[in-house]
């Protein structure tokens, strides 16, 4: 076996080299595309704050919708943004988790089971105007409860984000080593208080996470909130969660339709609160993992 | 004292339609170390989680004939298998201690059972438990730490202090030490010898040496089927069947 | 029987068994050329196996250390273990086998011409009996014969019988020709020589018998060996 001789050859050394280069070539390519979005994003970034950063000021971030540009401010959306947010996580994450944990943890194998599982994996995946449909044909028509309030937003939302939450909260749980489950067993422990004293508290971090992105996504949502009729035009901010109200994107997408070139300043500056919101609950669902990811 | 503890007759354990124990008839006494040998894949560690219906975890797993412990039947429709776990204990291959603290780990187990009634009581439970698995002179002073802190052999006698705070009778152990260096797995050897005088205890080993430097009682299991069982000294020095000296000797495969 | 899934194991017990039949057969050549050199009192021949003594101290030392090692770094079990601590007292017995082998031709000088006895001539019978007691016994070794080792026990009573018989009549060969005592007294030492031979190969059918079965040999408590009244 003359290993030495195999290695040196000539044949071997352009092989050699041939590798070598289309490592660099790809990892030209790879460069190339991370480059090309972040350079959409940053153009996007730049007329955004260009054309928006003039117009923030504690006017537009405390005033209400107006007719006239420049009187006009955000607070009643964004207060309808966090009134519908709270209706829809109080909502998606009780049901959310407590399924992820039935249907990891206790469902038995069986037809049933598995037809619920493809069908909330499937949901999860609805353009997000089936839902408003939803919403208005059950919550509005059918129910009666108020239009263009938070409360039914919120429960559209909801609809929505809870097949997110329960897929990712049955990562998180599955990520679970079997090995803490058994141990709680051995020691005496109930199923139930084995899930919830033990692979729950090793399981919050992902589900946060797959909640806040969730939430995240359900926050810039303008196509299920304009069916439950959440576009009116509001002057004062909803008082509670049965007020007619409107929420951020809503508020941004009506700005841009208006003909007033004024409005240009508004719609930016909006878009720049809203991207905000969004970094904001992202650096909140990043602290919350880190804090409460337990090394085992 | 060697009065029985747990009987085993015609056990059959299956996984869905593969038999994994076949027709298992054993007594195992108390104040004993008894030892399952074999090789890879003949059922020690499957008869082994029978016998706290560990294997109740597993879907398609069906155990059939009597297990008794103390003459009662634990596959009786009348026997909680979260109660029998209290009373048989296990120790796993690989330490998983909760990602808890010292302390925490310790006193689940009698917290969920109603063990300890006052701060004071469990600390006494944790220190009695952590003494017992020789243990507390090195953690007593960081029991706020976390468990998965401490190396692999103490958290393995982390483990078998958890197992110990809860009382029970039978504490069973599935290749302790594997995953141990030697010194540590001396130790817990050196420990399992003084745990016997108050529990029974079963341990299920690949390494023969160490069947033989630990139990005193040795059960030779070969697909699925038990082949030999006996005193220690016996069946490592004279076997009487073919197929164990084959295994003991290194003649086997 | 099937092979150990490590070579190098069965390596070693095959060489620690042929060391020891080594030994063995070197023990009966010397017990044969000592009882020749006796009769036909060669004393070229009786130095000659008082010099191979040394190579049967030198392969018990031998033994020995492949022994240990065998047990240190195989740490074996069951039939294994047994035949390893076998051939670890076996090549001991051996040695001393060879050693009153060796003791016997020293004596053949002693004699020098004053072998005319009479009762000389049952020695050679003896040592015949005494050989095929080391022969048989070390093929009952080297095949694992549980049996053979047993039927060996049984010939050390057909051994102790000539002792007894020879003892007598050297004694009372001593009481009725004074002058013959010197050569006398030899040969009733080199009888004793034999006849210890004998309980030697004795001793190594019972360590063939555990190596073999596991089990203790009760064959040699039910003889009586009553040499040690033996009075003419």
């Amino acid at each position: 076996m003359s290993n030495n001789s195999t290695f040196s050859s000539p044949a071997f050394a352009k092989r050699l080299a041939r590798r070598h280069a289309a490592e660099r070539r790809f990892k030209l390519i790879g460069l190339g595309a991370i480059v090309l979005s972040l350079a959409f994003l940053a153009l996007l970034l730049f007329i955004m704050m260009h054309s928006g950063l003039g117009g923030l000021n504690w006017n537009f971030l405390s005033g209400s919708d107006s007719t006239d540009p420049h009187v006009a401010g955000i607070w009643s959306a964004a207060k309808g943004s966090i009134l519908t947010m709270l209706v829809t996580l109080l909502l998606s994450f009780p049901m959310g988790v407590l399924a992820a944990i039935y249907l990891e943890e206790f469902a038995p194998r069986s037809r049933w089971i598995e037809l619920v599982e493809v069908s909330i994996n499937n949901l999860a995946a609805v353009p997000s105007i089936i839902f408003g449909l939803l919403g208005l044909a059950v919550f509005i028509n059918t129910l009666n409860l108020p239009r263009s309030s938070p409360l039914v937003g919120g429960l559209t939302l909801a609809l929505m984000t809870m097949p997110v939450i329960v897929i990712s909260g049955r990562n998180a749980i599955k990520a679970v080593p079997p090995s803490i489950r058994d141990a709680a067993l051995a020691v005496g422990a109930s199923k139930v208080q084995a899930v919830f004293h033990h692979v729950l508290p090793l399981a919050l971090p992902g589900i946060l996470t797959g909640t806040i992105i969730g939430m995240a996504r359900a926050l810039g949502e303008t196509a299920p909130l304009l069916m439950i009729g959440m576009r009116a035009f509001i002057v004062t901010p909803p008082g509670g969660i049965t007020d007619p109200s409107s929420v951020l994107p809503m508020q941004i997408f009506l700005w841009s339709d208006e003909i007033d070139k004024a409005f240009v300043q508004n719609t930016s500056a909006a878009i720049i609160v809203l991207l905000v919101f969004l970094l904001v609950m992202n650096g909140l669902a990043i602290y919350l993992r880190n804090k409460f990811e337990v090394r085992w | 004292m060697t009065e029985t503890k747990l009987t085993a007759r015609n056990v059959d354990v299956y996984y869905g339609a593969k038999k994994a124990i076949d027709n298992v008839s054993i007594d195992i006494d108390n104040g004993i170390v008894t030892a399952f040998i074999g090789p890879s894949g003949c059922g020690k560690s499957t008869f082994l989680r029978s016998l706290n219906r560990m294997n109740d975890t597993i879907a398609g797993a069906r155990v059939t004939g009597e297990i008794l412990l103390d003459g009662e039947d634990i596959y009786a429709s009348s026997m909680d298998p979260v109660a029998l776990r209290a009373r048989v204990g296990m120790v796993f291959q690989k330490p998983n201690p909760f990602p808890k603290s010292i302390y925490e780990n310790v006193a689940y187990g009698p917290r969920i059972h109603g063990l300890a009634n006052s701060r004071a009581e469990m600390d006494a439970v944790i220190e009695s438990s952590l003494t017992k698995a020789g243990l507390w002179d090195e953690v007593k002073d960081r029991l706020s730490d976390a468990g998965t802190a401490l190396s692999g052999g103490q958290q393995q006698r982390l483990c078998i202090a958890r197992a110990i705070a809860v009382s029970p009778e039978v504490i069973l152990m599935d290749e302790p030490c594997s995953a141990l260096d030697p010194i540590a797995t001396a130790k817990i050897e050196e420990l399992i010898d003084e745990l016997k005088e108050n529990y029974a205890i079963v341990i299920v080993t690949h390494s023969m040496q160490q069947a033989a430097r630990v139990s005193q009682r040795t059960a030779f299991f070969h697909l699925g089927n038990l082949v030999e069982y006996g005193e220690t000294s016996e069946i490592f020095t004279n076997p009487r069947e073919e197929k164990t000296k084959d295994y003991i000797t290194g003649r086997y495969g | 029987m099937v092979d150990h899934t490590v070579k190098a194991f069965d390596s070693e017990i095959g060489q620690l068994r042929g060391l020891v039949a080594e030994m063995g057969g070197l023990a009966e050549v010397a017990i044969r050329d000592a009882i020749t050199a006796l009769v036909q009192h060669d004393e070229d021949l009786a130095g000659q196996v008082v010099a191979a003594d040394a190579k049967l101290d030198a392969l018990e030392a031998e033994v020995d250390r492949l022994a240990v090692r065998t047990i240190a770094l195989r740490a074996p079990m069951a039939d294994d273990l047994r035949d390893v601590i076998a051939a670890l007292k076996i090549s001991g017995v051996i040695e001393r086998i060879g050693d009153y082998a060796k003791n016997i031709a020293k004596r053949v000088n002693a004699l020098e011409g004053r072998y005319k006895i009479e009762p000389v001539t049952l020695v050679p019978t003896m040592a015949e009996i005494a050989e095929s007691m080391v022969r048989d016994v070390l093929n009952a070794y080297g095949s694992r014969d549980a049996t053979l080792a047993v039927e060996v026990i049984r010939r050390d009573q057909k051994l102790d019988q000539f002792y007894n018989t020879l003892f007598r009549s050297l004694l009372t060969h001593m009481m009725e020709n004074p002058a013959t005592i010197t050569s006398a007294a030899q040969l009733l030492f080199i009888a004793r020589n034999l006849e210890r031979i004998g309980d030697h190969a004795t001793n190594v059918a019972e360590m063939v018998y555990y190596a073999a079965t596991g089990e203790y040999c009760t064959e040699r408590d039910s003889q009586t060996d009553d040499t040690a009244g033996a009075m003419a």
